[in-house]
């Protein structure tokens, strides 16, 4: 087993679009890295090029120690499962599978007798006969790990793996594959739009925009702790609500002015945050999440009126209208823009009104109505602000 | 009547109507290859009669005894054109498939001017290369012989062939490619192992039009070859061509002869050159 290593890799396309701009990344061995970020921000072009399907334009790529940049696929010890599964069409499933070690030369009966261990792990042994074409989505999903999973490579690559299948059946293939990656301890990068993959199934976790590395960490800590706007507003579903708020002195107090209210910075928060006092008659991003909202009393935070409520069972998400502008720099735009290409509209029609709605999420224990007026508050140590100049957390 | 009775004489008359017109249609198309046929076993005497006979009432089947199926040389036109149909036919698939596969799948520098050249090898006719190619051809002592011949046909079938199977490569997933690679192939292992597989239908459909491309050469045979026994049959014809007077029976005898191994090649290959031409039209 290896890691992978990108060394100051930078990939430019023709027209000189640049697709990875000078990545240093280390996916330590053993470990399972997904790789997130918004459509044609270079996750998988960075996959392609450790499997050796694009070239590099500068920098280098390491598999353990070995330098593999001008190695060709074959030589990298790397086995991919791609979107579309590339399942060969004219092999039955036995085939499909055997194909990669018929190719490195291994004997019938070695082939024979792994193929048919690897079919048991899968659930695949009825279906050994059949052609891709008589296999459901998720069958054919196991095919396509199968096919991986027998050349006991040293990295396994996959890209957007699931995206094809139903939500429940993404479920279900999202914990087997944790826990075959697990079991067999082989380094595997993972590429993939869908937030809650990137949350749930990886070691690590590395965003991506236009071609650079944000921020790579534990899910927890990028959900914690973004180290910028980009990856605030990526990570967490319903992204993290982000307003314009210009910071005041007021004596010993430091104020966000947020519409007409003057709201007092508690000292947790500024405890947590103490360079925020440099950006004093600044304005900053302030960004809370929904569900470190805190519903308190007339006078006590920042004002709003219920604009929409929807109950998913077992919780509540309410859509509260205030006065304040939303930010919409461009790390933001981007990231509404991937969701929904209305919503970066959106956003700016409620920059130029000095409103926005912001989501909270509640229990649904919390009751609350359209048209009610209600008073928010960000629970102790759960705001975050961002440099609107740099888009860097403070 | 009622309106739907109406309506149903009037879907009946308008299936009439389109039954004949296509009856009329594929009359017209096969009518020169009965009159070939008929002409063929005709007494003399009715060929050049005004007005035509239509059906023959008087029968000859002289050519055939005694110069068709007994002089060897006609045995001979035909093997020749079948070497020829078939040289070409595997030759252009054998040089059109990868050069097709790379025009539709590889990252090429001009890659569009090269699809260009490669269509303006088609406006060329035949005769327009036949006095260059012999000149050539003579200098490399490739006249006069079945590579020349092959190599002749083949400017004008590769250029086809890549035309028709550079689209059935587009539609096979350039992913199949990759995912090979990564299994083990090098790019052309790839190519064989899976694209050729998956192609068949075009690559068939390709190697048909080449035979038939090169089995009913005129030009180049005429031009490239000066022996009897290298000609093709569309050049043997001529055999029956005098100064004065033209063997029609015999024209037309050879004419049918010949016709029966692309009919043949064409009525076993049909369900493979639809499937061909219409393959990859709707995306899996």
């Amino acid at each position: 087993m290896a890691g992978v290593t990108f060394d100051r890799v930078t990939k430019d396309f023709d027209g000189g679009v640049r697709a990875v701009a000078e990545l240093e990344l280390e996916v330590r061995d053993g470990e399972l890295m997904v790789f997130v970020g918004p459509s044609g921000c270079g996750k998988t072009t960075a996959l392609r090029m450790v499997a050796g399907l694009e070239d590099a334009s500068d920098g280098d790529i390491r598999i353990g120690e070995r330098v593999v940049t001008q190695l060709d696929p074959r030589e990298r010890d790397i086995a991919m499962v791609f979107q579309n599964y590339a399942l060969y069409p004219h092999m039955t499933v036995f085939d499909n599978i055997a194909f990669g070690l018929k190719m490195h030369g291994v004997k019938r009966v070695e082939i024979d007798e792994r193929v048919r261990r690897i079919s048991g792990i899968l659930g695949l042994d009825d279906f050994l006969s059949r052609k891709p074409r008589q296999l459901s989505g998720g069958q054919r999903q196991r095919v396509a790990m199968g096919r991986a999973i027998i050349r006991e490579p040293h990295v396994f690559l996959m890209d957007e793996p699931l995206s094809n299948l139903d939500a429940r059946l993404r479920g279900q293939m999202r914990a087997e594959i944790s826990r075959i990656q697990r079991e067999l301890e082989t380094t595997t990068m993972y590429v993939t739009h869908d937030q809650v993959e990137a949350m749930t199934m990886g070691h690590r976790v590395a965003v991506m925009r236009k071609g650079q590395l944000q921020q790579v960490d534990v899910p927890q800590v990028l959900f914690d702790s973004p180290a910028n706007l980009f990856v605030a507003s990526f990570i967490g579903s319903p992204s993290m609500n982000l307003i314009q708020a210009p910071l005041e002195r007021d004596g010993d107090e430091l104020v966000a002015r947020i519409g007409e209210q003057r709201l007092p910075l508690p000292p947790e928060a500024i405890a947590r945050n103490p360079r925020v006092a440099d950006f004093a008659g600044r304005v900053v991003a302030l960004g809370i999440r929904p569900e470190h909202f805190e519903l308190v009393g007339a006078g006590e935070g920042l004002r709003g009126t219920v604009v929409l409520t929807e109950a998913l069972g077992s919780e509540r998400l309410i859509h509260v209208e205030v006065e304040a502008s939303p930010v919409v720099t461009d790390e933001v735009l981007e990231v509404a823009v991937d969701t929904d290409v209305a919503a970066a509209e959106g956003l700016k029609w409620e920059a130029s009104q000095r409103r926005t709605v912001v989501v909270t999420r509640f229990g649904v224990e919390v009751a609350a109505n359209v048209g009610d007026s209600v008073e928010l508050r960000a629970a102790p140590g759960k705001a975050y602000f961002f440099d609107l100049e740099t888009g860097r957390a403070i | 009547m009622s309106a739907h009775a109406e309506r149903r004489a009037s879907r009946s008359r308008r299936r009439w109507l389109l039954t004949l017109g296509s009856v009329l249609l594929i009359a017209v198309f096969l009518f020169p290859i009965y009159w070939m046929m008929a002409t063929a076993v005709k007494a003399p005497d009715q060929i050049v009669v005004y007005p035509p006979k239509l059906v023959p009432t008087h029968f000859d089947f002289s050519v055939w005894t005694d110069r068709i199926f007994k002089e060897s040389i006609f045995v001979r036109y035909l093997l020749n054109s079948v070497i020829v149909g078939v040289g070409t036919a595997v030759l252009s698939v054998v040089l059109a498939a990868p050069a097709a596969y790379g025009l539709a799948h590889l990252r090429i520098r001009g890659k569009g001017a090269l699809l260009l050249l490669n269509l303006s090898a088609l406006m060329f006719p035949a005769i327009m290369i036949a006095t260059p190619l012999f000149v050539i051809f003579n200098r490399l002592g490739l006249a006069n012989s079945y590579l020349g011949l092959i190599l002749a046909n083949s400017t004008l079938a590769v250029p086809f062939s890549i035309v028709l199977l550079r689209p059935f490569f587009l539609s096979i997933p350039y992913e199949l490619t990759e995912a090979a690679r990564i299994d083990g192939c090098t790019r052309f292992g790839a190519f064989a192992r899976i694209v050729v597989p998956l192609a068949r239908p075009g690559l068939f459909t390709a190697g048909v039009f080449a035979f038939l491309l090169g089995w009913g050469d005129l030009v180049f045979a005429l031009t490239l070859v000066q022996s009897d026994e290298m000609r093709p049959v569309t050049a043997g014809l001529w055999a029956f061509f005098g100064l004065n007077v033209t063997n029609w029976n015999g024209v037309m005898a050879l004419s049918t002869l010949a016709m029966l191994p692309p009919l043949v090649v064409v009525l076993f290959a049909q369900r493979h050159i639809v499937a061909g031409l219409t393959a990859g039209g709707v995306k899996e």
